[in-house]
């Protein structure tokens, strides 16, 4: 269980990462980054399984559309909610809208039918009574290398100081000169791209359902509250571990309540620490 | 630049050339058909979904009752006249359903009813006590259609299909049996059979539901892998989950045997999702013999390009049924309803004998399978 716990944590961790940049440096409660995730699981599902594309370059694509989706949400509904004077609030809204109008087409086009991306079944690796997937050891890997460039992108590069000031103080960052737009731009495609990789992963992986996308941000959600979003790479790491080992056990143990278990967690936390571990 | 008009002139003559051939045959086989059976036709009614969630289970079967319609009509229709389906969506849900029912009934004036899902017939049930409609569908909730003698079923019940897989059970020595199926009202209808018969045979038995619509089943197959048992048994809607079962099931390191409780594996999003983790999978089911069912497969594989599943051949099986009730009894709700009742020894498409026992639940003859090649597909009946 422990080796499930981990292998969803990957996924978690690069949907939880992607969500509190976002959140973290706009305040944005960006609902739609779910959709993100499932526009490039669907789009890999189409491209490599119906298709036929070659698996990497149906992937590669799969991530840029989802780069480049998460940018147009932003251009082209945030941006112009906020320009005209909308608040937090209304942005949320538009949000939950993009979420709900994506997950609608995609019920329309799979009529609810779970689509999974391979039909070749995983290579294992076993020892005694314990097996663990190679894909999980592969995720698990390139989660390490994601964080490990995203580490170096905070804390080594311009846009990366930037993207710090303001997570620490977004009204000071802009004053002292830092190009916020030009930020945001970079903040929204390397969140997206990341959950574009995790939805292409997802739908590689176990399949996806319409509703997949709003599920997995959910969970993320909760493991960027458990973390804290003061400190991004380490909170999210510690709580999307902490939340798949939780919904793996839940899922043994409790599989009818594996949402509730989530949802549990995250109002006693609220309630014990609303800043998160490491918040 | 010069080279356009030229390059136009011989596109359209190509195009005409292409398109007259495809534009002629089609009024060929009408005119055909028309000399075969003439006349107004008889028209069936086809409440199924066609969107949400179930819509699939419409764009699969729909196909197989017009193929049946077409066969019928080329053989000189009905007393001469053609057949010819009113089709209507359910959504498959019970308002749906309903009104679905209302419109091919009221407006279409149809006086028969192909239908599907048990919801939906349980809904639909009291409008055809009303409105002396018989409804015939592939619904596999045993005692849903004593409920009304309008309502008559052409399946293969999970009582028909398990004394063959507990055969092999006892054959392997199966001692311990997990089964898998999914929170819906279903697992009421099949986990006390299943238990029942696990009991019989002295199997020590262990079961779990699984959610419609997850992804991730490792925990429950975790589950049953320290329950550590000989065989797996899965019985559920047929929906790609329980491929998706089967398929997490061997990444797991599970190599125990895998049982189905019905033909769902025939179905193509089900072995897609299983993959090549449906191969080996015993099953019981509906009969479905290749060479008997070639005029539908050939003619269900060249308009969608693959296999009809098992429910393909119950639903091209009614159309024949309501056939020959029209031809016995005429074109009425009471004389279709008195053919159906009286159906004995009506050959189905899948090879196999039909008969309608005195609750209007088709006796059908079931058949042991081994998934050989998920891809192909192909299916081998076991015959020991």
């Amino acid at each position: 269980m422990l080796a499930i716990g981990l292998g969803l944590a990957g996924y978690y961790a690069l949907v939880a990462v992607g969500f509190a940049l976002i959140f973290a440096t706009l305040r944005i409660f960006h609902i739609a980054h779910g959709t993100v995730f499932i526009s490039a699981g669907y789009l890999f599902f189409v491209l490599h399984r119906v298709n036929g594309l070659e698996l990497f370059t149906s992937g590669v694509i799969s991530v840029a559309v989802a780069a480049v989706l998460g940018l147009a949400i932003d251009k082209l509904v945030y941006l112009p909610v906020m320009r005209r004077g909308g608040g937090l609030f209304s942005v949320f809204i538009a949000s939950l809208g993009v979420s709900l109008i994506f997950e609608a087409g995609f019920l329309a086009y799979t009529k609810g039918v779970v689509s999974v991306a391979r039909t070749d079944t995983l290579d294992i690796l076993s020892a005694g009574s314990v097996a663990v997937r190679t894909l999980d050891l592969g995720v698990l890997a390139l989660v390490a290398v994601v964080f490990g460039l995203l580490y170096l992108w905070l804390h080594r590069t311009q846009v990366g100081l930037e993207v710090r000031g303001l997570t620490d103080n977004s009204p000071l960052a802009a004053v002292v000169g830092v190009n916020v737009d030009r930020t945001r731009n970079h903040i929204f495609l390397l969140a997206s791209a990341l959950a574009g990789l995790a939805g292409v992963l997802t739908a590689y992986d176990m399949g996806i359902n319409p509703d997949t996308g709003t599920r997995t941000l959910f969970v993320a959600v909760v493991a960027v509250i458990l973390g804290g979003v003061r400190n991004i790479l380490l909170g999210t790491i510690v709580g999307s571990v902490a939340l798949g080992i939780l919904t793996a056990y839940a899922g043994f143990f409790f599989p009818e309540w594996v949402t509730f278990s989530v949802f549990l967690t995250m109002i006693l936390l609220i309630l014990w620490r609303p800043q998160g571990l490491f918040g | 630049m010069r080279l356009y008009p030229i390059r136009n002139l011989l596109f359209a003559i190509a195009s005409v050339l292409v398109a007259l051939p495809l534009a002629l045959a089609p009024r060929a086989a009408l005119a055909q058909a028309a000399k075969a059976a003439s006349g107004e036709p008889y028209r069936i009614g086809v409440t199924y979904p066609l969107s949400g969630p179930q819509g699939a289970w419409g764009q699969l079967l729909i196909p197989s009752m017009e193929i049946a319609v077409q066969h019928v009509n080329a053989a000189g229709g009905v007393n001469g006249r053609p057949l010819s389906l009113v089709i209507e969506d359910t959504k498959g849900n019970p308002e749906g359903a309903v009104s679905a029912m209302r419109k091919v009934v009221q407006v279409d004036r149809v006086a028969a009813i192909l239908t599907i899902f048990t919801n939906v017939v349980s809904a639909q049930m009291p409008l055809a006590d009303q409105l002396k409609v018989p409804l015939l569908s592939p619904v596999e909730a045993p005692g849903l259609v004593a409920k009304s003698e309008w309502a008559f079923a052409h399946s293969p019940l999970l009582s028909r299909t398990l004394p063959l897989v507990s055969q092999r059970w006892q054959r392997d020595k199966v001692k311990r049996l997990f089964a898998f199926y999914p929170n819906t009202p279903i697992a009421k209808v099949g986990s006390p059979i299943v238990k029942a018969e696990a009991d019989r045979l002295g199997i020590q038995y262990e079961e779990t539901l699984f959610k419609l619509g997850d992804t991730d089943f490792r925990g429950l197959i975790t589950r049953a892998k320290n329950f550590n048992p000989d065989a797996i048994f899965i019985f559920g809607h047929g929906t790609p989950d329980e491929g998706v079962i089967m398929k997490q099931t061997r990444e797991l390191g599970m190599t125990t045997q895998m049982y189905n409780g019905c033909a769902c594996v025939t179905v193509k999003s089900y072995r897609e999702a299983a993959g090549k983790a449906a191969e080996g999978v015993i099953y019981a089911g509906f009969k479905y013999d290749v060479a008997a069912a070639k005029k539908l497969i050939d003619a269900y594989r060249a308009r969608l390009g693959f296999d009809p599943d098992y429910g393909g051949l119950e639903v091209y099986d009614m159309v024949f049924m309501i056939a020959e009730g029209i031809r016995k009894y005429g074109y009425s709700g009471d004389g279709i309803r008195r053919g159906l009742t009286e159906i004995k020894d009506f050959r189905s498409i899948g090879g196999g004998l039909v008969s309608m026992d005195k609750d209007r639940q088709s006796l059908v003859a079931v058949g042991l399978y081994q998934v050989k090649d998920a891809s192909k597909p192909e299916f081998v009946e076991l015959k020991e």
